[in-house]
């Protein structure tokens, strides 16, 4: 009984996603179902799933990163700036992903070294990359209309690849274990010999590459680069991770599938309230009370619940 | 016979496939101390668990003084009069020490319905003070507390309430031996106002000395219950097991052999807390044991040798020269540590057997840069086979295991690391007489294959019955050495520790 209702409580998630597309699709009917809008909804959800798979990491160690949306504009910014003078569409790339992947040292540094608690420290990233956004752009928008944007038949394919390594990292090799180790237990970690600065400091890079891979694709299916790049992707990815089932203080939660199956989730219930005729303003607020409800849900409260059991 | 003050009556429990209790009958009269005693994982906690309204039988009834008794939660069972000190931390880290004590009672110092700290707080100082703990800070967060202070705390708790019965679950075992006393009061207390108290414990002689009566649990089954007058050893150690238990408890071999090499060795070693000036050599194939009272530094100098805490002063050195400068730089040099505070630094508790266990061998277990499942695998089936941990399956949480065998899981960390040199701090805690004898063949076994072992603990029985070599620590000094010999007594020992 207790190991089915610990499988339950594992796929629940998933029979939410099925739910919540059943009611769209009784909603919203032809409109949420045509081939247009499920393409919007890959689209839509695949810079939030790229960023949740990077930041999985992050949490399976018991970290935030609330700094993601500020560091993918200061990458697509720079990477667009960088384009601009070398005119070689490669640079793109490169820039996006080494500028993400140093944000991601810098926070992790600060976070381990400091003994900085995480959110502080990527809030002040946050601070600091859209600082440096504003301060370059003031109004301006930098356009990379030339390069034209690559379809799913790409995208599809570098999200699964992404999923798949991060995955694998995540689940067969030291790094995945032991930031998932010392989520659950950084004391224990530690007297394991576990060298938790370093460990958690990987988590940082490899969400970098994640985040610089999303900046890239972003930046081409925008064409342009403006100061609004990238805002509350950090809450959206945050409701994402823990609507798929991960649980914010760490540890062996921390699964590939709360990823993937948490940024379709709120990207299909945000579009399916649009296709419905939610007016837009209204999201952000239905996408808090959502956040409220998850944590209301996965944290224990009472403080009965603090007794022995 | 007096009268009954609490009977349980055909209890079940069942916990998936694990039938953790099955029909069991328990009576406890007024000014009983009733020891329960039973193999890790015969079900003691849960029957006891049930009993304090932790968790819910699955059939069976209860009676309290004849009455029917199904408290619905541990607050209710205290208003019963029922209270338990459980064998995990009963207390929440990351609360007041007066919280802890008056938790799900605050309503009591509230007013308008806000908590009155101060009221909290003088009333907290009052319990711990009636248990003679009054030293302890009652206004202080509790994770600041040692895990020993904490268990007072629970003691505090429970006593304040003024049950008609208390029960004990594998406490002794965290206290010192002040600790202890302030328990054992605490029992003559509810025995001399003709309560009942249950207490639970693995060290036979303490439960022989403390109980009037006691009740033997194998696998869920009350096999039966002695009085007084019929307390012997190997009786209710047969029928723990369900055998005779054969074989050499602790060694017999007396020349104290040891390698040549030293491996470790502790310079002038001073902590921040208690150790100071410390110096020892470690020789490969020795088992050097560490005693003294709780508070007289032997934990704090675990702590040191494995470079979880540093040094202020001294150092820790390999043969190699390479310094212990912290955990994971003695991990790659084929240092092991268990720790004595279990769940807190020792175990993950929402992690399964498995990832518990290879923890600390996962670089051994590399391939090709991905940790290979299968090599996983028999490393866990390694270590519980070899100490018989007592579990579903080796992906089950060890939350859900009993204490004892989560003990097990701790000390089966370090067996398939090919560790050379083990610190274990009270290695066998919590586990019953049974595996406490395979885990001394098992460092017996290490030691032969030129493991070096330093072994703390509080139990001088044990110290004397493994070690190679024995020093008691006293205030942080050492203060004595004994080489191994079957003439060391108890009596010589606790000379030099006080
Ligand atoms: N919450 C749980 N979920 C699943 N199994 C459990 C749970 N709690 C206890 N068990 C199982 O029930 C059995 C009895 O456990 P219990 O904790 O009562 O043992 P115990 O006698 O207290 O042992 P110990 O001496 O090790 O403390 C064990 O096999 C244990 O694995
Ligand atoms: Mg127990």
């Amino acid at each position: 009984m207790a190991r089915f209702k610990q499988k339950l409580s594992g796929l629940l998630p998933v029979i939410g996603l099925l739910v919540v597309f059943a009611i769209f699709t009784a909603a919203g009917g032809s409109k949420f179902l045509s081939g247009r809008n499920l393409n919007l909804i890959l689209n839509q959800s695949f810079t939030v799933m790229v960023v949740a798979i990077g930041v999985t990491m992050i949490h399976a160690h018991g970290g935030i990163d609330f700094s993601v949306g500020a560091v993918l504009a200061l990458s697509e910014m720079l990477a667009a700036l960088a384009y601009k003078q070398t005119g070689a569409p490669v640079v793109l790339i490169v820039v996006t992903v080494l500028v993400a992947v140093i944000c991601g040292l810098i926070t992790g540094m600060i976070t381990v070294k400091l003994r900085i608690p995480p959110f502080i420290s990527s809030l002040c990233m946050q601070f600091a990359c859209r600082g440096i956004v504003n301060t370059v752009l003031q109004a301006r928008s930098i356009g990379v209309t030339e390069i034209k944007e690559p379809g799913l038949g790409v995208k599809l394919p570098v999200l699964i690849g992404l999923a798949v390594i991060v995955f694998c990292i995540l689940e067969f090799t030291k790094i995945g274990k032991y930031n998932k180790a010392i989520g659950e237990n950084i004391k224990a970690a530690k007297s394991s010999g576990v060298n938790v600065d370093i460990y958690r400091i990987a988590a940082y890079l490899i969400c970098g590459v994640a985040i610089g891979i999303a900046a890239y694709f972003d930046l081409l299916r925008n064409g342009v680069m403006s100061t609004n790049v990238g805002y509350g992707l950090e809450m959206r990815v945050i409701i994402a991770v823990v609507l798929g089932g991960l649980s914010l203080s760490g540890g062996y939660t921390a699964t590939m599938k709360s990823a993937v199956v948490g940024s379709l989730l709120i990207i299909i219930i945000i579009n399916g309230l649009t296709i419905v005729g939610v007016p837009n303003t209204y999201t952000g607020i239905i996408q808090g009370i959502i956040f409220l409800f998850v944590i209301l849900f996965t944290y224990k409260r009472d403080r009965l619940g603090l007794l022995p059991r | 016979m007096s009268e009954v003050l609490l009977s349980v009556h055909k209890i079940n429990k069942q916990f998936g496939p694990t039938t953790a209790l099955r029909d069991v009958d328990f009576t406890l009269c007024r000014g009983e101390v009733h020891g329960l005693i039973g193999e890790n994982g015969s079900g003691k906690s849960t029957l006891t668990s049930i009993i304090a309204g932790i968790r819910g039988a699955d059939s069976g009834e209860m009676f309290k003084e004849g009455n029917p008794y199904k408290p619905a939660s541990v607050v209710e069972a205290q208003n019963l009069g029922v209270a338990m000190i459980v064998q995990e931390m009963g207390t929440a880290p990351d609360i007041l020490v007066a919280e802890n004590i008056f938790l799900g009672k605050e309503k009591r110092y509230s007013r308008f319905g806000l908590v009155s700290k101060k009221a909290l707080n003088k009333a907290a100082a009052d319990a711990l003070g009636k248990i003679g703990a009054g030293a302890i800070p009652a206004g202080a967060p509790t994770f600041k507390l040692n895990p020993e202070d904490r268990k007072l705390v629970e003691l505090a708790k429970a006593m304040y309430e003024e049950p008609d019965v208390l029960i004990i679950d594998e406490t002794t075992t965290a206290l010192s031996n002040d600790g202890r006393k302030l328990l054992y009061n605490a029992v003559e207390k509810m025995q001399s106002e003709d309560k009942g108290v249950i207490f639970i414990s693995h060290d036979l002689e303490e439960l022989m000395s403390v109980c009037t009566i006691m009740t033997v649990l194998r696998d869920g089954d009350i096999i039966g219950t002695l009085t007084k007058d019929e307390f012997d050893e190997s009786v209710i150690k047969s029928m723990m097991v369900g055998r005779e238990l054969t074989g050499n408890y602790y060694r017999n071999d007396y020349d104290g052999v040891r390698g040549e090499e030293a491996v470790l060795r502790a310079e002038h070693l001073t902590g921040a807390e208690m150790v100071e000036d410390v110096s020892f050599e470690l020789h490969a194939g020795e088992i050097l044991g560490f005693g003294g009272l709780a508070n007289g530094g032997i934990h704090e100098l675990g702590r040191l040798l494995f470079g979880i805490d540093s040094a202020i002063v001294g150092s820790v050195t390999l043969a190699d020269g390479t310094h212990i400068k912290d955990a994971s730089t003695a991990v790659k040099n084929h240092m092991g540590y268990v720790s004595k505070n279990r769940d807190e630094e020792a175990i993950m508790l929402n992690a399964s057997i498995r990832n518990n266990v290879v923890l600390p061998s996962l670089s051994k277990l590399v391939k090709g840069g991905l940790v290979a499942g299968g090599r996983e695998k028999a490393l866990t089936d390694k270590a519980i086979c070899s100490l018989e941990v007592k579990c579903q399956s080796m992906e089950q949480l060890t939350r859900y295991l009993s204490g004892g065998n989560k003990q097990k899981v701790v000390f089966g960390k370090w067996l398939g690391n090919d560790s050379e040199i083990l610190i274990l701090d009270c290695p066998t805690r919590g586990v019953d007489v049974g595996v406490k004898q395979s885990m001394y063949r098992l460092m017996y076994d290490l030691k032969l294959s030129g493991c070096a072992i330093v072994l703390i603990s509080e139990e001088l029985a044990e110290l004397i019955g493994m070690s190679d070599r024995l020093y008691i620590l006293k205030n942080g000094k050492i203060n004595g050495e004994f080489a191994r010999s079957p003439e060391l007594t108890e009596q010589d020992v606790i000379h030099a520790m006080i």
